[in-house]
């Protein structure tokens, strides 16, 4: 049964959740400058789980992703993979195993497909990119027919797979995929859902997923977790997000 | 037309001179986005190296690496100590940059004096074409500007280190997001900006007379040069570097050299009016 949080004690429900986390987020604040975006965000992500991050517009679902990320300052709580807390860089948490495809893709446009892939194994031993390469080729065969042209002439489809296939030559353990379906026709839509499943499964990655088109969340996220004003108001499996809850605080 | 091959041959003297002047301020200008108006100290800096390092009895060649290392440690400290607070903001730069080349002109007066002091050319007599007569010492000029733009576009293009300067300069945080150090890398870039400065003052110094200020009569030429180039292309800043040279030279063959530089300002001028991104940047999406 779906969970509506109260503002407070966000943490003793997430400790409730089932299964092994691989990330955990406790009492979680950030913001941009004196600004506060969240306010005490708890929740955790499981293995090879995906996760559904919703909200309307505006109320921290990036913030959420960035902070993360580190791209945000972490001004409250705390965010471990696997027990251990992250880095208070970016740079170390990309090293940690996790990889971020923000809104908007934000591709190397001025570097090939091929650059802009190998820019993320960047840190892999030379013996195993191509390994990396042909796997996540398989994955987003558009792309190989593309690798030597520039990433910024792409369309917007195949620059949102290429940010995707970029993210997972990190060979991350959990993806954080901003809207990765904004802005992009339907039948690349279809693409990138099956490899969202696909990549579940065979690489054993667990994805965090912030997505307003609500029939791509329900039909591939495991859990979802509602955002309102900063705060995680209600969550549960996907199969519980009710017409009352998207009317309440999805709906504009 | 006999002033003709001695006005190009000098216009590609001048162009070479003007591209190692330039080309590190591609770096830190183009793809650092930082406006240093402290690069003329830099060259400044690569000449008292390389005039100390001569005295010392060092060989020129191994006197203008020094001079290039020295160059790059010096930007580093000052990356370090003081510009990575300031990225992104144009204004904080500007001053920063500054008061960096005021510093280093007042270290050098005080080391030094305002004391003139020379380098002897390390390579003497000259190179026959035709009938025409030409220091050997500008063809070793002219090979090193090549071998610089080649080095430079080598480590930009087929390294590991110059592709990860080039993606922050594309997008700051998704490099961060992919695991590169940026702080480590703009150290790195600025340090290199800078020593490729320090090294064209270690080369233009038997040419010139080293001196505190000398740095600042090439700030300008630098900046002109990167911009109709295209910013952040080092092909474009030399071949920004041929045409004003070429253009400076062969008109000041035919008319008075002061009317030759106000044309091609003009020229300049013009070509920002029509293409502001300089002649040979890409067109992008």
């Amino acid at each position: 049964m779906a969970t509506v949080m109260k503002n407070t004690g966000d943490a003793a429900a997430a400790a409730s959740e089932t299964g092994h986390p691989v990330l955990v987020a406790t009492d979680v604040s950030s913001g941009y400058g004196f600004g506060r975006v969240l306010h005490g965000v708890s929740f955790h992500v499981s293995a090879s789980e995906i996760v559904a991050l919703i909200g309307r517009n505006g109320v921290g679902k990036t913030t959420l992703l960035r902070t993360i990320m580190a791209l945000n300052r972490l001004d409250g709580g705390e965010i471990s993979l696997f027990g251990l807390p992250l880095p208070k860089a970016t740079y170390a948490v990309s090293g940690t195993g996790i990889a971020y495809v923000p809104q908007g893709r934000d591709i190397f446009s001025d570097f090939t497909v091929r650059e802009n892939l190998l820019m993320g194994a960047h840190s892999s031993k030379k013996k195993e990119i191509p390994a990396i390469l042909e796997r996540v080729l398989s994955y987003f065969p558009a792309l190989s027919s593309h690798l030597n042209r520039c990433g910024g002439v792409l369309s917007g489809g195949q620059q949102q797979q290429l940010a995707i296939g970029r993210a997972l030559m990190t060979t991350p353990r959990l993806l954080l995929l901003d809207e990765p379906t904004e802005g992009i026709q339907p039948n690349i839509v279809s693409q990138i859902a099956e490899i969202l499943d696909r990549i579940r499964e065979e690489m054993k990655i667990s994805i965090i997923i912030v997505e307003q088109n609500l029939k791509f969340a329900m039909r591939h996220a495991d859990r979802f977790l509602c955002m309102q004003k900063g705060r995680i108001v209600v969550r549960g499996n996907i199969d519980e997000l009710t017409d009352d809850i998207i009317g309440k605080y999805l709906k504009v | 037309m006999a002033i003709l091959p001695i006005q190009l041959m000098n216009g590609l003297f001048a162009a070479s001179v003007l591209l190692l002047v330039s080309i590190g301020m591609v770096i830190i200008f183009g793809n650092m986005n930082v406006v240093n108006l402290a690069h003329g100290e830099f060259i400044m800096i690569g000449a008292y190296a390389v005039w100390g390092l001569c005295e010392l009895g060092l060989p020129f060649p191994f006197a203008a690496i020094g001079a290039f290392a020295l160059a790059a440690m010096v930007g580093a400290l000052c990356e370090r100590l003081v510009i990575k607070r300031f990225y992104a903001r144009l204004e904080e730069t500007l001053l920063a940059t500054y008061a960096i080349s005021v510093i280093l002109t007042q270290i050098a007066r005080l080391l030094f004096s305002s004391m003139k002091k020379l380098v002897s050319l390390p390579v003497s007599g000259g190179f026959s074409i035709g009938t025409l007569v030409f220091p050997a010492y500008n063809f070793v000029v002219i090979a090193v500007a090549v071998f610089v733009v080649l080095f430079v576009c080598a480590l930009f293009y087929k390294t590991d280190l110059g592709k990860k300067i080039r993606a922050i300069r594309q997008n700051r945080q998704m490099a961060q997001c992919l695991g590169i150090n940026t702080a480590v890398t703009d150290t790195i870039s600025f340090g290199l900006g800078c020593g490729l400065a320090g090294l064209a003052g270690a080369i233009i110094a038997p040419l010139k007379i080293v001196y505190p200020a000398m740095g600042s009569a090439y700030l300008m030429d630098s900046f002109s040069t990167v911009v109709v180039g295209g910013v952040d292309s080092f092909v474009g800043t030399a071949m920004a570097s041929g045409l004003i040279s070429e253009s400076t030279s062969v008109l000041g063959g035919f008319i008075n050299e002061i009317h030759a530089q106000i044309i091609v300002l003009i020229g300049i001028v013009l070509v920002l009016r029509f293409r502001p991104n300089g002649l040979f940047s890409k067109e992008k999406r």
